[in-house]
């Protein structure tokens, strides 16, 4: 029977190749487990972290391979580790593009010299984005000035619509953090409404998208909308050579995400700048980089 | 493919119950490997699909749950699904991960091993269905997934395919298992269908056994309908057209045995051969007839074997005939000779035939004793070879052609009657002096030196002259031409037979023919050549009358030509006398008569003269009148006879001339008839022409007479003669014509003439000419 067995084993499995390996002998030694995996592209982009990594990943990546076949350059991601920042990594050489937020760009332009090529359009084309200062429904602030002696939840501090424009429109309503009785920071728009919406804190700082679709749930009221500022974008690193540069900015603002370009992207819509890159200068965030300054982001 | 049916035949179990078991089982069991071999297939099948994917969808999902660990680069969250998905899953063997930038994360307790290395392959060639390995737990399909898109991160999950091939088996058992029962189930219904489908064949079989043993009258009692009825029914049938069979066979055998007896009854003999072991080529049966043939009794022939009773020289044809028999070729009687007991030889018309005769292969010997009649064929052959050369010889002896192309062709015929090359003729002529008229198979060359061997009569054969019997010259013999010829001319003759070439009755020639081999010439031959000399006789007798009726026919042509010419000059002297004779007396009297006439009115004084002047006229007239008449035809003749006329014609020609005449006529001869009285006084009449003309003689005997109803008469001259062959040979005014018209003359009488002579010997014309006037002798 087993006989029978085996034959018919055999041609069941007959036509697949078979690898003999041993798996209790021959073992590699502990010190010898770091694999040297092959990493391909000499062109790295670093990016912020917004969404879930492996989601950051894959959308970021989507836009390398556009570039790869748009122009003929190679690219590779680079994942920042945990306790560096994209502009570190920048202005140390490690990334030669970044695609990162309003004050990372302005870190980097502070710290060393780096330059924005493109900016982000908005799902409405808009090429420049607002924060909002949002409470509970029922709150009784009716005013900026009644955010004295609250609590208030930003978003990242690296965040430009969670941080920067809220610390911006605070200090045009002549708040400082001293004058609040708490404040706190969150690591994305979703966990500052989720502390609002809580009740934990008196206000927060949204993005203007969020902060509309909550308001029009009823979830929050907005207290305040601040003013149109540019965009975030891409971020090349000083040493980039300015052909390179060129290639890329031309790639970038012939995206067509919704239309020839969507099925090399992945989840683009998700990203920051779903309807593709204008061209942007440093001096349009020069506001930006003045009130980025004054409060600290931008370091010594 | 007949071979394979021979070959399971001989190897398959002989009962057809046990084959039918044997067909069920290998039915069932092929069909139950060929279900258990499907349901693997399919299961495998299936089973590897479900696994593939359970094992891609497990590897996903870990690489899912990995992918931010690992963008983070948080090892112990790596390591700690890892370890949960290895538990959780009794099929994965094992988990691990590999990413840039951090070292590899398994879950082997004991350490990595390092042959799952190879399985870390460029980002390119992560293949779907994963990698099947062989460990030694057995076989494990490994799948990998890279979850960060961009980043070199693989997860790879090891599963086993122990389960899946534990079902199988449980699967294939199962199976195998129903495939035995159905074993055992299929030859149960096989042996009871078996005995069921067996049963009429076993009665067939045991009936077809008793028809074995003789029992033809009984049959098989099954149910009609189907294969088993048809064939019970087709049995029957067979039983009864082998009974049938049987019986006509009995008739056959009893009329073979007729057959047989009534051959041996009319002399065809029947002898059987062996043609195998022991009894090969020995007479294992012979009939009367055989054994009479030979001189035997049939006992004495039995194991005698057949080259004893055969020649040495027909063995090869004997064998050949036995051989055509054994491949079944012999399709026409063949000649043999056989030896008797007595030694004589026998020629058989044979034939043969391969049959089976006691349990044993035997060739049938059929002869027949046709001796005799290949003696009279023989004797029937040579006498139409002899009657054939005979007639060529004869139709060559009709045509006209010379005598020495004539000779050749019989002496031709004659050879080839004889089959033989070499002969001759030899032909007389004058006497005692010999010429080789013709020969055959030698040259020219060698023909004129062969004629100065002959050395006639002194040579053996001529004896054949001289005696007219015909000879044998055996090589032997001294005085013989053919010992020379061989001699010179390096020919082997042997020996020759000479017969002689009688012309009119007189040996003329001899005909020769000559063997190069020791030839005895029989009886026959010599006959046959005794007659061919005969035809060759006749022949030259023949030619010699044509020659001589043909030169007859000339002269008599020329005869009458100048008998026409003579009529002509006959006529013309006649009216010439006429004129000048008659014509003138004629003219004479008329112009007396006229005288006369005048006279008698004018001066009939001169009447008398002139009456006697006309009678002298009309005398003169008359006289040269009968003068014409007596030239032509003597009254004498009419009126007096042939003795009269001849007398005074010859007195009147011969005796004129100083020629002295003496006649010897019987005093009482007859008168002949008149056309024999004409031709005798003609011939005589142109002979005393021609002695007057010729002769020179002085001296004529004529004689007549009468003997045996033959008129007779011969006249001799003492004149100067003359070679008749000259006279005949010559041509035109000097060939002789009144000597070949009076020959002429009386052969138209159906007399002859024969003349003699010769220079300065005188000349003997004697003719005789038939009268029928019997009892009437010169002497009475």
């Amino acid at each position: 029977m087993p006989v029978w067995c085996g034959l018919l084993l055999l041609l069941a499995c007959q036509g697949e190749p078979t690898l003999h390996v041993r798996l209790s002998e021959n073992l590699v030694p502990p010190e010898e487990l770091q694999i040297p995996l092959e990493e391909d592209g000499p062109w790295v982009f670093g990016f912020d972290r917004r969404l879930e990594p492996k989601e950051d990943i894959r959308i970021n990546v989507s836009l390398l391979r556009y570039l790869e076949a748009r122009t003929g350059l190679r690219f590779r991601l680079h994942v920042t580790p945990p306790g560096m920042s994209v502009a570190d990594e920048i202005c140390g050489g490690r990334i030669h593009f970044g695609i990162v937020g309003t004050v990372t760009y302005l870190q980097a332009y502070h710290r060393c010299g780096a330059r924005i090529i493109v900016r982000g359009r908005n799902p409405e084309g808009q090429d420049t984005y607002r924060a909002a200062i949002v409470v509970p429904v029922n709150s009784s602030i009716r005013n900026l000035q009644d955010l004295r002696g609250r609590s208030f939840a930003f978003g990242s501090p690296n965040s430009t619509q969670g941080h920067l424009i809220p610390r911006l429109m605070l200090q045009q309503a002549g708040i400082s953090l001293q004058d609040l009785r708490s404040y706190a920071f969150h690591d994305s728009h979703a966990s500052t409404a989720n502390a609002v919406i809580g009740g934990r804190y008196d206000a927060g700082g949204l993005q203007d998208t969020l902060a509309l679709t909550l308001a029009r749930r009823g979830l929050v009221r907005i207290l305040a909308m601040s003013d149109p500022y540019p965009s975030s974008g891409i971020v090349a690193a000083p040493d980039v050579p300015s052909r390179t540069l060129e290639i890329v900015r031309e790639a970038l603002l012939a995206l067509d995400p919704a239309g020839r370009d969507a099925g090399i992207l992945y989840h683009w819509e998700r990203s920051e700048m779903p309807r593709g890159f204008v061209a942007a200068r440093d001096e349009e965030y020069e506001a930006l980089y003045r009130i980025a300054r004054e409060i600290g982001l931008l370091g010594p | 493919m007949p071979r394979v049916w021979f070959w399971m035949d001989r190897w398959l179990p002989r009962r057809l119950t046990t084959r039918l078991i044997l067909a069920l089982i290998v039915i069932v069991v092929t069909a139950g490997l060929i279900t258990a071999g499907a349901v693997n297939w399919l299961l495998a099948r299936a089973l590897r699909a479900e696994l593939i994917r359970s094992g891609r969808s497990l590897t996903l999902a870990l690489g899912e749950n990995l992918a931010n660990a690992l963008a983070e680069g948080e090892l112990a969250t790596v390591q700690e699904l890892l370890n949960a998905m290895v538990q959780e899953n009794g099929d994965v063997v094992y988990a691990f991960v590999v990413a840039p930038h951090m070292p590899l994360v398994h879950t082997f307790p004991n350490g990595f091993p390092r042959d799952l290395l190879r399985l870390v392959l460029p980002p390119t060639k992560l293949p779907g269905d994963g990698v099947l390995l062989q460990t030694e737990l057995g076989r494990v399909r490994d799948f990998a997934y890279r979850p960060l898109d961009g980043i070199p991160a693989e997860v790879h999950v090891g599963i086993s395919q122990a389960r899946i091939e534990a079902l199988q088996g449980q699967v294939t058992r199962f199976i195998m298992g129903l495939t035995l029962i159905g074993c055992l189930i299929a030859a149960g219904i096989a042996y009871g269908f078996g005995r069921v489908v067996v049963y009429p064949l076993v009665e067939l079989t045991r009936q077809a056994q008793r028809l074995g043993h003789g029992y033809l009258d009984e049959r098989v009692h099954l149910p009609p309908g189907g294969e088993i009825g048809d064939l019970a029914h087709a049995f029957n049938q067979m039983a009864d057209e082998i009974q049938q069979a049987i019986r006509q066979l009995r008739e056959s055998e009893a009329g073979y045995r007729d057959l047989l007896k009534a051959a041996s009854m009319v002399g065809e003999g029947i002898a059987l051969i062996g043609e195998e072991g022991e009894e090969e080529g020995k007479l294992v049966f012979v009939n009367e007839a055989f054994a009479r043939l030979l001189g035997f009794e049939p006992g004495d022939l039995i194991g005698l074997n057949v080259a004893s009773v055969l020649p040495p020289d027909a063995l090869g044809e004997a064998c050949q005939l036995w051989e055509a028999v054994r491949k079944d070729r012999a399709e026409r009687p063949v000649e043999l000779r056989v030896i008797d007991r007595d030694g004589r030889v026998h020629v058989l018309e044979t034939t043969g035939a391969r049959i089976c005769y006691q349990r044993r292969w035997v060739l049938a010997w059929f002869v027949r004793d046709i001796t005799e009649r290949k003696a009279r064929e023989e004797e029937l052959r040579r006498r139409n070879r002899e009657l054939t050369t005979l007639n060529a010889i004869a139709s060559a002896m009709s045509e006209p052609m010379p005598s020495s192309r004539m000779l050749e062709r019989a002496l031709r015929q004659a050879l080839n009657a004889l089959e033989l090359q070499v002969g001759w003729i030899f032909m007389m002529e004058d006497p005692g002096q010999l010429r080789l008229a013709a020969y055959h198979g030698l040259t020219p060359g060698e023909g004129e030196e062969a004629e100065g061997l002959f050395n006639f009569p002194q040579c053996r054969c001529g004896q054949v002259l001289l005696d007219g019997q015909p000879v044998v010259v055996g090589p032997t013999e001294s005085r013989c031409a053919v010992r020379r010829i061989r001699s010179a001319l390096g020919r082997p003759l042997t020996c020759h037979a000479a017969v002689p070439i009688p012309v009119r009755g007189r040996i003329q020639g001899v005909l020769a023919v000559a063997a190069e081999d020791p030839r005895i010439f029989d009886q026959a031959e010599m006959t046959l050549l005794m007659t061919i000399g005969q035809q060759i006789g006749v022949a030259i007798e023949n030619a010699r009358l044509w020659e001589e009726l043909r030169r007859k026919e000339q002269i008599r042509g020329e005869l009458l030509t100048r008998l026409m010419r003579a009529q002509e000059e006959e006529r013309l002297r006649i009216a010439r006398e006429l004129h000048d004779g008659i014509g003138q007396s004629m003219s004479a009297l008329v112009f007396g008569l006229n005288a006369i006439s005048a006279a008698l009115a004018q001066a009939p004084e001169e009447v008398p003269r002139l009456v006697d002047r006309l009678k002298v006229s009309a005398s003169d007239a008359i006289k040269e009148l009968q003068d014409i008449i007596y030239d032509l035809r003597p009254t004498l003749l009419d009126d007096l006879g042939l003795v009269q006329a001849l007398k005074w014609y010859a007195r009147d020609r011969l005796e004129s001339r100083g020629i002295r005449v003496i006649f010897e006529v019987p005093d009482a001869l007859p008168r002949f008839p008149s056309e024999i009285e004409t031709a005798l006084f003609r011939i005589g009449q142109e002979a005393i022409t021609n002695i007057c003309k010729h002769a020179e003689a002085t001296e004529v005997r004529i004689r007549l007479w009468v003997e045996d109803g033959w008129a007779g008469m011969e006249i001799v001259d003492n004149g100067v003669g003359f070679r008749w062959s000259n006279i005949q040979a010559e041509e035109g005014f000097r060939r002789g014509w009144g000597l070949l018209g009076m020959q002429e003359r009386a052969t138209l009488l159906g007399g002859k003439l024969t003349i003699e002579s010769a220079p300065g010997r005188g000349t003997r014309l004697c003719v005789h000419l038939p009268w029928r006037a019997k009892g009437w002798e010169s002497g009475s």
